[in-house]
């Protein structure tokens, strides 16, 4: 049994990637199929943000894992010389 | 074959028949809507698995057990140890 | 090989600075082992901790006699790996268990592993904190959101076919054991990495027990910054190189 942070956290992450799993199948994958003065193209940006918006938050991703690194190995290797 | 050469070729040959299917002579394309839904897909994918990820990490906190009947018995049973072991004549150090 | 269970079971326990824990570690497996009937012995190998944890080792020579318990010390602190074949060195056992002397593996499961080894004849039986009733104790949610995205990510990149690759809770068969010590040459979590995805390249079959994990009662475990990105570079490695 999961303490109750961990299964609203965990729960909570389920519903987010569901949630965007559907929004982003129907942005790219339904709604060309769709007549262009169908209600439903009101929900969604312009078709070029499908790809620049995932791209974007992607090389954020990367940019943010590679800081991460970079700050590590700096802290450690300052840490290794004033041990030295 | 290492695991890098094996996602390595997995990838070139979903990538080609992506390529072959996008960049296809105007005449052998598929139809305006299929070929809409194409032309984003290997992004989808990307995004798709981030979603698959997200939701089996999620899924795995959310059923990970915290065992604090373990905890509590290791604790019981350290009590029994310590005092088993003085009886026996080790010396503990300071508790 | 015939299916035939462990007949004596040796227990490596690598120590550092475990002077309160390494009796109760010692009472622990003791108990359990004169529960189940199975015949062992317990190979301490220190690496010249300061505060005094060969003393306590010693008294538990006698107390348990020099048979059961086998202090075999190093001069300094020299790594997981080597202290594993150092401490097989020692070991008249069929069958080797890998453990921390920390408390955070308990002994009760030993019994479960030897079960599961003879039920399948397996080569290498791992406790896994990630299946069925197994679970940890201890961890904050960062630290289990951080152990499980890790977990995820080895078996998508590793596809190594056991569900707990950095635990180090393990039943060996010796030699399988001495020839995955041969070839394995990274350190820290991913030492227990690279045992397994060796021992599936080079055909050893392996068998879950699940464990529950209760992290250090005396003393302090970490996962910062340096751990994670020396896991994955581990991780980089093996996925490049196996």
């Amino acid at each position: 049994q999961a303490t109750a942070t961990d299964q609203l956290v965990g729960f909570g992450l389920v519903a987010f990637s569901l949630v965007l799993f559907v929004y982003y199948t129907l942005w790219i994958i339904v709604l060309p199929f769709m007549d262009s003065d169908h209600g439903i193209h009101q929900f969604f940006l312009p078709r070029e943000y499908a790809v620049i918006i995932p791209v974007a938050a992607g090389l954020l991703l990367v940019l943010f894992i590679g800081v991460f690194i970079m700050f590590v190995t700096w802290k450690s290797r300052k840490h290794a010389k004033k041990s030295d | 074959m290492t695991k890098l050469a094996q996602w390595l070729c997995g990838l070139a040959l979903l990538g080609s028949a992506w390529a072959a299917l996008a960049l296809a002579p105007p005449g052998l394309q598929p139809p305006g809507p299929l070929r809409q839904a194409l032309l984003p897909l290997p992004v989808y994918l990307l995004v798709a698995f981030g979603c698959y990820s997200l939701a089996t990490v999620g899924y795995r906190l959310a059923t990970f057990n915290d065992c604090e009947e373990a905890a509590a018995e290791l604790q019981e049973q350290i009590r029994a140890a310590r005092a088993d072991l003085r009886r026996r004549g080790l010396r503990l150090g300071a508790e | 090989m015939a299916a035939r269970g462990p007949g004596r079971v040796s227990v490596l326990l690598p120590t550092y600075n475990e002077r309160d824990n390494l009796p109760l570690v010692v009472w622990l497996l003791a108990r359990t082992f004169s529960d189940s009937g199975i015949d062992f012995e317990i190979i301490i190998i220190d690496d010249g901790s300061p505060d005094g944890t060969q003393e306590v080792a010693q008294q538990l020579e006698k107390i348990y006699g020099s048979d059961k318990i086998l202090l075999r010390p190093r001069a300094k602190k020299l790594g997981l790996g080597t202290a594993y074949i150092h401490g097989m060195k020692y070991a008249t056992g069929d069958f080797i268990v890998i453990m921390d002397a920390d408390l955070s593996h308990h002994p009760k499961f030993i019994p479960e592993f030897i079960r599961k080894q003879k039920e399948g004849n397996f080569d290498i039986v791992s406790g896994t904190r990630y299946k069925g009733n197994g679970g940890v104790y201890g961890w904050d949610l960062k630290r289990k959101l951080i152990s499980r995205g890790a977990n995820f990510l080895t078996q998508v990149l590793l596809r190594p076919g056991a569900s707990d690759l950095t635990g180090s809770f393990r039943l060996y068969r010796k030699e399988v054991l001495q020839k995955l010590m041969e070839k394995c040459v990274s350190k820290g979590y991913v030492f227990q990495m690279e045992m397994i995805v060796r021992a599936r390249q080079l055909g050893f079959t392996v068998g879950e027990v699940p464990i529950s994990f209760v992290d250090r009662v005396y003393g302090e475990s970490k996962l910062g910054g340096n751990e994670i990105v020396s896991f994955l570079k581990g991780l980089l490695t093996l996925f490049a190189t196996t």
